[in-house]
């Protein structure tokens, strides 16, 4: 009895000794396009866009980590994140945080291990991260994305794209600007009407294109023996050029316009398939076979 | 008359052992007491600084036994590196057969373009591997 009652009193002590993380409710005054890095090694950020000339961080930091930040003199550049309690702790510092940024905020996101998500930026935005999950929707600056092997999803973009993955997937939707989309065994996948310029490279992962690509614009897509799967609208094939070394290519659309855009396919032994987008999608309320 | 003693009377004479006052002899005790305890301290005193000196020494003499202990960053690092392993082995096999590729077929600007590629990729992953420290 004696000995269970020492084991209670123990636990609450050890429970008493160790800090409880406090929630952050931290604020700044900012200029509106400041420049901002958020440094979150493992956890969750989300950050989202609104009228006002400051930024608001709310959240919750891990039980080891200290939340940190603050601006510079006039808030052109301001920096908050998270750091271990102590200096050898092993662990990484971690938090989930939700941010609110001015619009025009140029945004650079460091993370080892975690979960980014991003709304309506309208500035550049940075993202790199060695693992995780990156989404970003409604942007209409500049988005560059670098991970070793995170999933990268993108949707809604009007800037130009550029994303450099090592095993993770990278798959797009809607984006209007440009892209350049390298991976080295992960697959990549862009979906829309009206594709831009751009250049889609992987190693051994698939390159999946599905849409239509814009009068006059180009799109290079190249791979070292991962598969390309291009699903084109029948009616708005673009001139294709296609090649592959040791794969096999089958194109059912032919060789198509340049007034529907080009796009330029190799391979270095994966092989290159052509195929008609069908279902409503591709126009003509045909159901898939 | 000659031999008339000079010494007092018997009853005047001084006593052959003096009667020490009692205070004047505790404090006399008290005295040798605090002087024999500052000598055995002065004693300890002594040997504690040649101790310390010895251990300084000493210490200073021995190789200092390093302990591993967790690196600030490491933790990212090493997810990093584990991460990026799978990519570096297929950049390597990649480079390895576009190599090949272009041992038959030299010059080859396509190749060349890829390969370069390759090595570009995995300078990429080499450095995310650095900066994932800070």
């Amino acid at each position: 009895m004696s000995r269970a009652l020492g084991a209670a009193l123990a636990a609450l002590l050890v429970m008493a000794s160790s800090p409880t993380p406090e929630a952050i409710h931290r604020g700044w005054a900012t200029t509106a396009d400041v420049a901002l890095r958020i440094w979150l090694p493992t956890g969750t950020v989300q950050v989202d866009c609104w009228d006002r000339d400051s930024i608001d961080v709310r959240g919750t930091p891990g039980k080891a980590s200290v939340f940190f930040g603050g601006t510079a003199p006039g808030g052109a550049s301001a920096k908050f994140g998270v750091e271990p309690r102590r200096r050898n702790e092993p662990a990484l510092a971690s938090a989930d945080l939700r941010v609110l940024v001015p619009r025009r905020a140029r945004i650079a996101v460091k993370m080892t291990d975690g979960r980014v998500t991003t709304i309506g930026t309208t500035g550049s935005l940075e993202v790199l991260t060695v693992t995780g999950e990156v989404t970003i929707r409604e942007a209409r600056g500049s988005v560059t994305v670098e991970t070793i092997d995170a999933t990268v999803r993108i949707r809604e973009t009007q800037g130009a794209v550029r994303v450099r993955n090592g095993g993770g997937v990278v798959s797009l939707a809607d984006v209007q600007g440009t892209m350049t989309l390298t991976t080295v065994g992960g697959s990549i996948s862009v979906d829309g009407t009206g594709l831009g310029d751009g250049r889609l490279e992987t190693l051994g992962g698939s390159i999946a294109v599905r849409g239509t690509i814009r009068p006059h614009a180009r799109l290079e897509v190249q791979s070292h023996d991962g598969p390309i799967t291009l699903v084109l609208d029948q009616s708005a094939v673009p001139r294709l050029d296609l090649a592959t070394r040791g794969g096999i290519l089958r194109n059912g659309l032919g060789l198509g316009n340049a007034r529907f855009g080009e796009v330029l396919g190799r391979s270095f032994k994966g092989g290159i398939s052509v195929v008609a987008r069908t279902g409503i999608a591709g126009g003509k309320g045909s159901t898939p076979p | 008359m000659t031999n008339e003693s000079f010494e007092p009377p018997l009853s005047e004479q001084l006593p052959a052992e003096l009667r020490v006052p009692a205070s004047v002899r505790a404090a006399t005790l008290a005295a040798v007491g605090h002087a024999r305890r500052r000598r055995a301290w002065r004693r300890v005193g002594t040997g504690a600084v040649a101790a310390g000196l010895l251990l300084l020494v000493a210490t200073s003499l021995t190789p200092r036994v390093k302990q591993a202990g967790p690196m600030p960053g490491g933790a990212s690092m090493l997810l990093a590196s584990e991460r990026a392993a799978p990519a570096f082995a297929a950049l390597d096999l990649a480079e390895r057969e576009l190599r090949t590729a272009l041992a038959e077929s030299a010059g080859d600007p396509e190749l060349d373009t890829a390969l370069a590629s390759v090595r570009d990729q995995r300078a990429r992953l080499q450095r995310m591997i650095r900066e994932a420290v800070s």
